[in-house]
């Protein structure tokens, strides 16, 4: 009996050069946690500021929009223009005000600054899937061949007060595809905080609070490759695009290392391998597209 | 004491004004245990009583995991999102086991959702594993 039955693809985020860094993600302080704007280029009123965020102790960027607009911007300069047509990934997690929505603009421009093409998200309340009020908002596009200049904005123009967190832009790659048992956990610590007043007030049961979220390890079976030429390597960072349903486009997306690879090579079969991913950081939920 | 049968439904509070059931994989439903935990209190220096004595003390209650089809019609899958977005949530989520054929809630209790596995095999349909994590009184319990 088969259902739904849509699989993983594994992204590899192709790290570029950035100035003299090889990055993976392409922008400059993504989390705003240098407790600045200095890598960004903001209108209206916008701020770092302390605290606020999904999770965690870290700097969120504030934007104040009084109805003119408020936006960051950041343009990312590659040390040379690619070569062919590259597909890219730009994320935001975002948290408006209800009823109120923004706008996540990615331009790509050539050597001479002219526009090679333009793509944008709406950015709503409604996430598809929420953290306290904080929503994933990420858009698989085409980088064209020739692109030197990647210009990635959040905008509003509507009367709100909005906070961005943990933006990305990746140039990715699909590496892997897995055509066997797929399973991802996460798992949340709890602590059981049962006191003498709650344990009455609470007629005997026990009561807990969550500690700390945590993407576990996922093992990828049987994968194959859409890239003879490319070699996995352990400790490598990917970009893993875990989708669920191709349809509605609701996926699981996260950064990982492979950490363990296992090659098989059965003299009647093809090569087969299994790695395992281990989750670094956050994952997030979402199901939004480009405009 | 366990609830099983195709004849009941898990909902969960989605904030809505309703109750949205889970699109939950056939079967039976995951066991709800509740239970007093006890202290073995028996004391040296009775040797008139040979018998042990407990003390009674908090419920234990079994945690639960149930296996969530992806998909279903609009309330299902509003339960499912609703159920994923409240991962590690310190408010949890508000779930009742109900059965459906004397429209009775025979369990209500706030859980925390304590994980997600997602399970994608190429020949079944795509599913969650999501656990629960029973946080203080149930509205409605054995014991109620």
């Amino acid at each position: 009996m088969a259902l739904q039955g849509y699989l993983a693809g594994i992204y590899r985020s192709v790290g570029r050069t950035v100035g003299t860094t090889v990055k993976q993600n392409l922008l400059d302080d993504p989390g705003f946690e240098s407790g600045t704007l200095t890598s960004w280029s903001d209108t209206g009123t916008v701020v770092a500021q302390s605290g606020g965020s999904r999770g965690g102790s870290g700097f969120v960027a504030k934007g104040t929009d009084a109805g003119t607009g408020a936006s960051l911007s950041q343009t990312v300069t590659l040390a040379s223009a690619l070569a062919s047509d590259v597909a890219c990934v730009a994320k935001v997690w975002a948290k408006m005000q209800t009823g109120k929505s923004a706008l996540l603009t990615v331009v790509f421009k050539d050597d001479a600054d002219d526009t090679l093409a333009t793509k944008t998200m709406t950015i709503t309340s409604t996430p598809s899937y929420s953290e306290n009020g904080w929503g994933l908002w990420s858009m698989r596009i085409t980088a064209p061949e020739d692109t030197k200049k990647i210009v990635y904005t959040f905008s509003s123009n509507a009367d709100q007060t909005w906070y961005i967190d943990d933006c990305g832009l990746m140039l990715l790659q699909q590496i892997l595809g897995a055509t066997g048992e797929l399973s991802a956990s996460i798992t949340v610590q709890t602590q059981d905080i049962t006191t003498f007043a709650s344990a009455a007030a609470n007629s005997g049961f026990r009561s807990h609070y969550p500690v700390l979220r945590s993407g576990e390890t996922i093992t990828v079976r049987t994968f194959w490759s859409t890239d003879d030429t490319y070699q996995i390597t352990e400790q490598e960072p990917v970009y893993v695009l875990l989708y669920v349903n191709t349809t509605t486009h609701e996926r699981w997306e996260f950064w990982a290392y492979i950490s363990g690879i296992t090659q098989r090579f059965p003299l009647e079969g093809v090569r087969e391998g299994d790695l395992t991913l281990t989750v670094e950081g956050d994952v997030g939920f979402t199901s939004a597209v480009a405009n | 004491m366990a609830e099983r049968g195709y004849n009941y439904l898990i909902q969960v509070d989605t904030g809505t004004d309703s109750w949205d059931a889970l699109r939950i994989r056939g079967g039976s439903f995951p066991e709800i245990n509740q239970v007093h935990g006890s202290v073995d209190i028996t004391a040296h220096g009775d040797t008139s009583l040979p018998w042990r004595t407990h003390l009674l003390t908090l419920y234990e209650a079994q945690n639960v995991t149930v296996n969530v089809l992806s998909g279903g019609d609009t309330s299902q899958a509003l339960a499912r999102t609703f159920l994923q977005s409240k991962i590690g949530d310190a408010d949890g989520v508000a779930l009742r086991l109900v059965d459906s054929s004397a429209s009775a809630v025979v369990w209500q209790a706030t859980y925390l959702v304590t994980g997600c596995t997602l399970r994608a095999p190429l020949d079944d349909a795509v599913s969650y594993d999501y656990g629960l994590l029973l946080n203080g009184e149930p509205a409605t319990h054995f014991g109620s």
